[in-house]
């Protein structure tokens, strides 16, 4: 089919569309009868329909809290408590050893870091380290 | 109404207790459209509803707006989804299986040329390319000009006031005249468009 045809159908569809939605009550209705429709079969069988989209939708929703809840729980299975202090005072002493000027400027604001910002910094610190040890053993 | 308002969508509980508020006639309005859209690409009109109440109701799905109201939300749902089947028919390639004659030879296998003769179904779907729409339209309204005049103006992607400038016809006359004209296409096609 052509695209022309084919725009010509969807825009032709466009209107009628609008008319359906825009019928009266009792214009939609007669005109459903007169096409040998049921209304009230019609009605029942669209709630039916709609309560099966429900019970999908339902279902879905509960397996997608599920999967939240399981790795909720994992996280916290896995997650492991730190004293603040202590890992505030580990990286101020791996700062102090640093003799490069980027971490000499981290180091004097170390007091300025949220708690999140020192952890993450310790953690940055120990991937790389755990990172060059791999190297020393490759070699 | 603020630029806040305007974005503001229905919850899922909202959209379900307005469609569980469903009178009779507007769940007739719903398969009705269902229907003109369904046709559009030859599907199901129960599975095009069953698709756009369930984008509707997801989380993920689709959004509907405070500012429009729920049935002309599931009309435009629906309209996307026929869309996106369509899309997807006309992206789909076709995958012919080739055996080289060469590697046939020597596996001594016989190939048939592909059948350059058509099935009923892509005879009809050649016919239905060579004839164009407007030409279908204006066979069925011939002797009805306004008819005709609108079939020019809805197909060039008029809107609804341009056709009732091009018509002349005021909004109650444009509206039946509308009527008209879908209930009669509808009696000339009442399973969609031919293909």
């Amino acid at each position: 089919m052509t695209d022309e045809n084919k725009k010509a159908r969807e825009r032709l569809d466009e209107v009628f569309v609008e008319d359906i939605l825009d019928a009266s009550d009792k214009d939609i209705l007669a005109e459903f009868v007169e096409r040998g429709g049921d209304v009230s079969k019609n009605t029942a069988e669209m709630r039916a329909l709609f309560q099966k989209a429900i019970l999908v939708a339902n279902k879905k929703r509960m397996q997608a809290a599920r999967s939240a809840l399981a790795a909720d729980n994992g996280r916290r299975e896995g997650s492991v408590l730190v004293d603040i202090t202590k890992a505030r005072s580990r990286l101020r002493g791996i700062l102090e050893q640093a003799k490069d000027d980027k971490l000499t400027l981290a180091a004097r604001k170390e007091s300025e870091l949220s708690d999140a910002d020192v952890l993450s910094m310790l953690e940055d610190y120990d991937e790389l380290q755990a990172a060059k040890n791999g190297e020393d053993g490759d070699r | 109404m603020t630029s806040g308002d305007a974005q503001a969508v229905r919850s899922r509980e909202e959209i379900e207790a307005a469609i569980r508020g469903f009178t009779d006639a507007e769940w007739v309005r719903l398969r009705l459209v269902a229907k003109k859209y369904a046709g559009r690409f030859h599907m199901k009109d129960d599975d095009l509803l069953q698709e756009a109440f369930r984008r509707a109701l997801e989380d993920d799905g689709k959004k509907c707006p405070v500012a429009v109201g729920v049935l002309p939300f599931l009309a435009l749902a629906m309209r996307s989804i026929a869309d996106d089947e369509k899309n997807l028919i006309e992206n789909r390639s076709t995958h012919v299986p080739v055996i080289a004659g060469d590697a046939a030879e020597m596996a001594g296998e016989t190939v048939d040329p592909p059948s350059t003769e058509l099935n009923a179904e892509e005879r009809a779907v050649l016919t239905a390319d060579s004839t164009e729409i407007r030409q279908a339209m204006k066979a069925i309204f011939k002797d009805d000009l306004v008819a005709c005049d609108l079939v020019d103006g809805v197909i060039e992607g008029f809107t609804a006031d341009e056709l009732r400038e091009l018509t002349g016809l005021d909004k109650i006359a444009y509206t039946s005249k509308r009527r008209f004209m879908r209930r009669t296409i509808d009696k000339h096609f009442p399973d969609g468009w031919p293909r």
